[in-house]
């Protein structure tokens, strides 16, 4: 791994290529798209020509944050420019003399960076989690008591005939504007009429109103309902009896369209329950068990099959969760202070663990929101900041005591991320990094810190 | 004279080494250079530079596991699902030099590297990889250490296959499983339910009633698909040949349909997976009709020499079932009430994983384990039955040393049989079957055997060329003491496990193929991928290597 001027160098004594890359994979929102066209001349990126704003967007935010990086230092003590390899020791001594590490996963990185963020944890006997907010917590725990059924999106463009949409804007102004273009909108082997021959219904409980694909019903309940609805639901489902009446009373819905709503679930040759970021952040243990019990049950009781779909944020958070899982048997919040992983929901997560100062020092891999950051200063813990923006001016929310500046994950880095349906991809490198990657970056830390003492190699 | 610094010495050993008829006391020679078994010097005054004392000891080539899941998105579902196995089980934690992790039925990766070490064994093969999710898969087997590995990729449901084979083109089905084993980095090919489980996916039923029902809306039948996937097996000339998971898998009379599956063969060579659970009678519909059908497929077996099984054995305790076949994850689901994850995947295949409990006091469960053990002991050619649970289907790896015994003592297995239900009892000829394995046969069934069936010709065995990967056992009447504690294990020449205690863990190999075709095909597979599937046609496959050396 070379100084930030080597690679300077090396990168200013190469011509600049123009090209055009297709099939480029964009982690800017959950629908991984990899079907992009971009130019890339003279070292700038041009996504005019990609067909969705938010990736326009995405691109040129990106890259402005890249530039700005390039002249930001490659490392910082608090705040101030330091030479990388003095920070690297520095982070190395910190983290090998805590008492309670805690890592905050790389959530936007590939699964090559997160392979080497749990075998860091696991060297120091740390936790590590998938970042500060809750999101996913409900929805692990659910799945862990109930099971969960799904499918890869390409099952549902060949099959689904029943789409329901609870509380995710599928439209092209929504935060997934192709998902509804590449899966739902082609005519699938089994729907050769794409979406004039899927059903689509709109279910909002969280959100403020129904959006996205034109659908055939739009139900809207109030949160305090879900709950009760998916438990009716469930027992239409069964062929049990529900008071509709009541149903209707509670949810404001009129009772036959509970239940046409439960026929046409039945009904359904391959039906497919969509779920967002949204359902993600609100929804409780109990609605997220629901929800998949509900799922379950469709198969057993239906006429089809029936799976759930969850689209995710950008970046890559299943890419954690499924590294989480072959290294240390669980999907976040976990434990290596007992010198092997345990699965610590609740009590192992990040932002507990930070609230009730349980961290002395924590490592903080990528970009953190500036919620998270703002958590973090209540109780001020040793913060470590490894990523992109590490060492921006004002990025972080608070000076972190020791930052080293990586490699764009999305542009520069390359390596794999994975779609929410556990599908993997490959990232191209758009641009020659100026910095080492956080992959690159995580490893050579952990070689610093086992030749410092620590316990694996 | 002076030690040659690249010679380890196993000597004077009780050599079980059944490809070369070696069970008596010899030297063993491996040049650690190169990882690989040597003849003993010329010169008798050689020194080596590392010497095991191997006296009183038994020395067998390193473990074989020919048919597994331990890596890709479906054993990763199941670590997920399942974070009350590790608790159950407790943690790995071991030590210094080494990455920790989880244990029980679905270990974390490096743990699973490492018990398959501390047992002996040096190799194994998951056996299905979805080719979409390789990439991940292949993630995971870089970081399964101290062990070499191989995958066998999904065909029997895979879209273009069928639509080949349903239009008469087999050409172009093998061209295509030739590409596709390319791309994926993968070591051979595999069929799960046969059409089965697109046909469920299409909401069809569970059970074939023939072989020859079609597969709705590919006009291609079970047969036509099996045949297909074997001949091309055979004409690409892969090292393994067809591996099948048959119809009906653990329904009650699905033994007629597995014998009508090999008659099918008709001299293509194939491998079937986990026998067992394809070998009942009884009516589909009643459970508790369940009888052993063993003795006529294994009486096939014996009269086709192109013909391999592995058994996948049921032991008794908790374990994960985790398939391929979709939908008899629902069927267990619905059977055991337990919680289940199902995983279907475009133009391939599905996923089905279900805790489960083989109790002795159930008569199904009774049943199957009695019905392994007639496989072992009825097929007569040891060469062509191999030892697996179907980890973890039937038993983690991890009661590997105890279905050994088990193999080796009648009186062991009398005890079992005694607890089971009346009516198992009753139904199973196991009773009457006197047959002890030797540790011979044992090394023919967990090395030398499922080596020959992959295709391993440097593994599997102890003569000059094969990897220098070696267990030593010390004698005991407790076999299954036996061969859970080997004294030592060596990979290609070094000690990786030595008493008990991890010592080194190598990267290990990954093995793949990559047989040769016609590109002709590949625009056509390009236009049916861009037309059907989720992501681009270039992300398809494994990617990159990134690990070890692989072949």
């Amino acid at each position: 791994m070379g100084s930030r001027q080597t690679m300077r160098e090396e990168a200013d004594a190469k011509p600049p290529i123009e090209r055009q890359l297709t099939e480029v994979t964009c982690a800017g929102c959950g629908c991984l798209c990899d079907d992009l066209t971009l130019r890339v001349q003279t070292g700038k990126i041009d996504a005019s020509g990609v067909p969705c704003t938010l990736a326009q967007s995405m691109y040129v935010a990106a890259q402005d944050q890249v530039h700005r990086v390039r002249q930001a230092p490659e490392a910082q003590i608090a705040g101030q420019p330091a030479p990388l390899a003095e920070v690297l020791g520095l982070v190395a001594e910190r983290l090998t003399r805590a008492r309670a590490p805690l890592i905050l996963g790389p959530t936007e990185s590939s699964m090559e960076a997160q392979r080497a963020a749990v075998a860091l944890a696991d060297v120091l006997s740390a936790g590590i989690d998938t970042g500060l907010a809750a999101s996913g917590s409900a929805r692990w725990l659910a799945r862990q008591r109930a099971g969960w059924v799904g499918a890869t999106w390409g099952e549902i463009k060949q099959r689904a005939d029943l789409v329901l949409c609870w509380d995710v804007d599928l439209g092209p102004g929504g935060p997934h504007p192709r998902f509804a273009k590449r899966f739902l909108e082609p005519p699938g082997r089994f729907i050769p009429e794409g979406l004039a021959g899927r059903t689509v219904l709109h279910l909002a409980c969280w959100s403020d109103r129904v959006a996205g694909v034109k659908g055939e019903t739009a139900i809207v309940i109030q949160p305090s309902h879900a709950l009760a609805t998916l438990a009716a639901l469930r027992t239409l489902v069964r062929g049990g009896l529900v008071d509709l009446g009541s149903l209707a009373t509670t949810t404001g819905q009129p009772a036959h369209l509970w239940a046409k709503l439960a026929q046409q679930l039945k009904a359904a040759r391959f039906g497919v329950i969509v779920v967002g970021p949204i359902f993600d952040r609100h929804a409780s243990l109990a609605e997220c068990e629901g929800l998949e019990r509900l799922i379950a049950e469709l198969n057993v009781f239906g006429q089809g099959r029936f799976v759930g779909c969850t689209i995710g944020q950008g970046g890559n958070r299943p890419g954690l969760e499924a590294v989480l899982g072959w290294q240390a048997g669980a999907p976040r919040a976990v434990d290596f202070s007992h010198k092997h992983p345990r699965y610590l929901p609740l009590e192992a997560e990040a932002s507990h663990r930070i609230a009730e100062g349980q961290a002395d020092v924590v490592l903080a891999i990528g970009p953190q929101q500036a919620a998270t950051l703002a958590q973090a200063h209540a109780t001020r813990p040793f913060w470590i900041q490894i990523g992109h923006n590490a060492t921006l001016a004002g990025s972080a929310g608070l000076v972190p005591d020791l930052a080293m500046a990586t490699a764009h994950p999305w542009l520069e880095a390359g390596g794999t991320v994975m779609r929410s349906d556990g599908v993997p991809l490959p990232l191209t490198p758009l641009l020659r990094p100026l910095c080492p990657t956080d992959a690159q970056m995580l490893e050579r830390l952990r070689r610093q810190i086992v030749e410092q003492g620590a316990r694996v190699p | 004279m002076s030690a040659n610094l690249s010679y380890m010495m196993i000597r004077g050993g009780h050599v079980v080494d059944p490809t070369h008829g070696i069970d008596g006391v010899l030297d063993l020679w491996i040049d650690r250079e190169t990882g690989r078994v040597v003849p003993a010097p010329a010169d008798p005054d050689t020194k080596a530079e590392r010497v095991i004392d191997a006296r009183g000891y038994v020395v067998m080539p390193g473990g074989i596991d020919i048919h597994c899941h331990i890596a890709g998105s479906k054993v990763n579902a199941a670590r997920l699902l399942r974070p009350e196995e590790a608790r159950d089980h407790g943690p790995l934690s071991p030590g210094s030099q080494l990455r920790s992790g989880t244990r029980g039925s679905i270990p974390t990766t490096f743990s699973t590297g490492y018990q398959y070490a501390g047992l002996g064994y040096t190799f194994a093969m998951d056996a299905a990889i979805a080719p979409l999710g390789a990439r991940h898969a292949h993630h995971e087997l870089e970081d399964t250490p101290a062990i070499d590995k191989a995958m066998l990729i999904l065909a029997g449901n895979n879209h273009f296959v069928m639509d080949c084979l349903g239009a008469g083109n087999h050409a172009a089905a093998r061209d295509y499983i030739a590409w596709l084993l390319g791309v994926t980095r993968a070591y051979g090919i595999k069929a799960v339910n046969p059409g089965g489980v697109e046909r469920w996916k299409q909401g069809g039923r569970l059970a074939w009633a023939t072989v020859d029902e079609p597969v709705p809306g590919f006009g291609v039948t079970p047969r036509q698909i099996l045949v297909g996937l074997a001949r091309a097996a055979d004409e690409l000339k892969l090292p393994h040949p067809l591996h099948l998971h048959g119809l009906n898998l653990g329904l009650p009379g699905n033994a007629a349909s597995t014998l009508e599956l090999m008659q099918t063969l008709n001299g293509h060579r194939a491998h079937l997976a986990h026998v067992q659970f394809m070998s009942y009678g009884g009516d589909p519909v009643q459970p508790a009709s369940i009888v052993p059908a063993v003795a006529e497929l294994a009486d096939f077996v014996n009269a086709h020499p192109a013909l391999t099984v592995d058994v996948g054995q049921v032991m008794f305790g908790e374990t994960t079932s985790m398939t391929a076949d979709g939908a008899v994850g629902l069927f267990l689901h619905k059977v055991t009430g337990r919680k289940w994850h199902s995983q279907d995947v475009e133009q391939e295949t599905g996923c089905g994983v279900v805790p489960i409990r083989y109790e002795d006091h159930n008569l199904v469960h009774a049943l199957q384990w009695a019905i392994g053990l007639e496989w072992f002991l009825r097929v007569s050619d040891p060469w062509r039955v191999a030892l697996s649970t179907d980890h973890p289907n039937g038993a983690a790896f991890t009661a590997y040393p105890q279905l050994m015994a088990l193999l080796m003592s009648k009186n062991l297995r009398d005890e079992v049989f005694a607890r089971l239900p009346a009516a198992a009892r009753e139904r199973s000829g196991l009773a009457a079957m006197g047959r002890e394995y030797s540790l011979t046969e044992i090394a023919i069934v967990t090395r030398a055997g499922p080596a020959r069936m992959l295709g391993l010709t440097d593994r599997g065995h102890l003569g000059p060329g094969a990897h220098g990967d070696v267990t030593i056992y010390a004698p005991d009447d407790d076999r299954t003491r036996m061969f859970a504690l080997p004294r030592y294990v060596i990979k290609d020449g070094q000690v990786i496990v030595d008493d008990g205690e991890i010592r080194a863990t190598p990267q290990g190999h990954t093995l793949e193929v990559a047989p040769e075709f016609d590109e002709q095909i590949v625009p056509a597979v390009r236009d049916w991928f861009e037309r059907d599937a989720s992501i681009a046609f270039s992300h398809f496959g494994a990617g990159p290597r990134t690990g070890e050396e692989s072949r």
